[in-house]
């Protein structure tokens, strides 16, 4: 490969978009709620669990790929996986690599909007005076356009306010990615992840000396938060569901099987270490989910509402947390309450806006590396396609577009990626040289026990969280029997817009194993290369 | 609801864990770069006539 490819600016850059990377709006909102609700201190067990044996393994995998293939030239799995298998298949595996992270980032640009909208409102004191559940229930669904509009609006006439906030991150995505690797997406992590761990650090020290906000109320307290989240239920440790939870959070939480760890790794020179900036990004990443992630919204919520309430917002969802419960307690935190909801919902964005340059990322090398096409015609080319599943999810929120991406694109779609390419590593390159791969230039002495987890423990693992989610969810989503983000069947209305999100992403995976193809023909088969 | 003896022992693990591994990877990161830094530079004097 003749062009010359980037390199990160510095190795702590690197350690901080990777981070980025893995630090995601589900350290803050999902870790607290899975936690909370799965066993409290008991859904630890196996949430380490899968952490050794899923989490910190797969990490290694990853970076070992993006490091291989970056050598070769090639900054996504197309290539990478065509370098470590030569057959003719490899190239359309890798191919996933690229189209799964995008149809994800389509859908996560607008959550990461969502964040930076109600930072501003925070600020402004917009949502000020909006102080039941049911309004700010009813504020959120106006905002989003789930509301009934028939009897007329009370905050949001329309999607026009989502839509600006929109058109900005995905601006704000595109700005950074036509900068490049060390120019733009380091320079945001640098930026970026210092923010979000100060505003992190602020927050929980305002969490924990809250104490009992309501003296009349003394069960409503920090303490009984933190005992929500800590105090252990073993009998859950029972439970095959709670298992399956611990190991799709730490999938989730390190960003696994997205394609973005090999595109952020090839940018790593051939001999530069992976093991241990690969081990301090997982690291961090846990830093920000347990320690400060669960020192948040929980706590904050069980001292305001109190428990009862907490678990019913908790089992609502994610979102309820994070955009329901949260405006309201900032508007009970006295003059200083919009500055801490702005640093809330700050601190989300930027989780938010790093994770999703690093999933945008692929497509960008893809067009670079194998198109060789400029920075600025790679972006233009991104964004487009961001913005066409994008600007579903604006309109057709309300018809589980935005869910029904999620679940085959961000949940099922990681897991299939992560178990194609453990077996490629392990089974096909080779243990031997995957090892290799791994410890080459390694600042840390990799403990050998991992090259035994990663022959033959984590696949075994990813064939049991594959084989329990097809049985429980896809087979049931797929067949229209039971919607992703409740377990009721899909209303009738909604199955136009589903079936449009599912070809959407079908026709993004065949949109670049069509572009494989062509590349491949033009250019990677007269090299040899199958 | 208070925080039981478990509840702690369980957090405060946790947190030992988490944090331990960070301190020791960033540590780990520091010693490492300067050690780069440091071959770097006595590689760069024996280049040097």
């Amino acid at each position: 490969m003749s062009q010359s490819r980037e390199n990160w600016g510095s190795r702590i850059g690197l350690i901080l978009a990777m981070a980025g990377n893995a630090v995601g709006l589900g350290n803050f909102l999902r870790f607290p709620r899975q936690a909370a609700l799965n066993g409290g201190g008991a859904f630890m067990i196996p949430y380490f669990v899968a952490l050794l044996l899923l989490g910190i393994p797969l990490m290694w995998v990853e970076w070992a790929i993006g490091r291989f293939g970056g050598a070769h030239g090639h900054g996504t799995t197309p290539g990478m996986f065509a370098r470590m298998w030569r057959h003719p298949v490899a190239k359309y595996l890798g191919a996933l690599g690229i189209a799964i992270p995008l149809c994800f980032v389509m859908y996560y640009t607008y959550v990461e909007a969502w964040t930076l909208a109600y930072a501003v409102f925070s600020a402004t004191k917009y949502y000020w005076g909006v102080d039941t559940f049911a309004e700010m229930s009813r504020f959120l669904a106006e905002f989003q356009g789930k509301a009934d509009l028939s009897q007329g609006a009370q905050f949001f006439h329309g999607l026009g306010v989502a839509l600006l906030f929109y058109c900005v991150a995905l601006g704000l995505n595109l700005f950074v990615l036509s900068h490049g690797v060390a120019k733009g997406i380091e320079k945001l992590a640098k930026v970026a992840m210092p923010a979000l761990f100060l505003f992190a650090v602020v927050l929980v020290i305002r969490v924990v000396t809250l104490g009992t906000p309501d003296p009349s109320q003394p069960e409503r307290s920090v303490a009984a938060g933190f005992a929500f989240i800590w105090n252990p239920d073993f009998s859950q440790l029972k439970n095959p569901a709670v298992w399956l939870a611990a190991a799709g959070q730490i999938f989730f939480t390190l960003s696994i099987g997205t394609g973005a760890i090999h595109t952020y790794a090839s940018y790593v020179r051939k001999n530069d270490d992976i093991a241990l900036t690969g081990l301090s990004t997982s690291a961090t990443n846990e830093f920000a989910e347990v320690i400060l992630g669960g020192s948040i919204a929980i706590p904050v919520s069980v001292a305001f509402f109190g428990l009862q309430e907490t678990r019913l917002i908790a089992q609502q969802g994610s979102f309820d947390l994070g955009f329901q419960a949260m405006p309201l307690i900032f508007q009970k935190m006295g003059t200083l309450g919009p500055l801490y909801g702005t640093l809330w919902f700050g601190l989300l964005f930027f989780a938010g806006v790093t994770s999703s340059v690093a999933l945008a990322q692929p497509v960008m090398a893809f067009m670079q590396d194998e198109f060789r096409w400029s920075r600025k015609m790679a972006a233009f080319f991104t964004g487009s396609l961001m913005a066409v599943g994008g600007v579903g999810c604006v309109f057709f929120l309300k018809h589980g577009f935005l869910d029904e991406m999620d679940f085959w694109a961000g949940t099922f779609g990681l897991v299939i990626f992560a178990l194609v390419e453990v077996v490629i590593f392990a089974w096909i390159f080779g243990i031997e040289p995957g090892w290799k791969e791994i410890t080459r230039g390694a600042d840390i002495a990799v403990p050998r026990v991992f090259k035994f987890l990663i022959k033959y423990v984590t696949p075994v693992y990813l064939l049991a969280m594959l084989a329990a989610w097809t049985a429980k969810d896809a087979i049931p989503i797929l067949r229209f029997a039971k919607q992703p983000a409740n377990d009721g069947p899909y209303p009738p209305e909604d199955v136009p817009f589903v079936l449009a999100a599912r070809l959407l992403m079908l026709g993004t995976v065949v949109l670049f194993m069509v572009l494989v193809g062509v590349i491949w023909k033009r250019r990677h088969s007269k090299e040899g290369l199958a | 609801m208070t925080l039981s003896w478990a509840g702690w022992l369980f957090m405060l693990t946790a947190w030992g864990l988490i944090g331990g591994l960070t301190a020791f990877c960033m540590w780990k990161v520091l010693v490492a770069t300067e050690k780069h830094k440091r071959r770097q530079d006595e590689e760069a004097v024996i280049i040097t006539p």
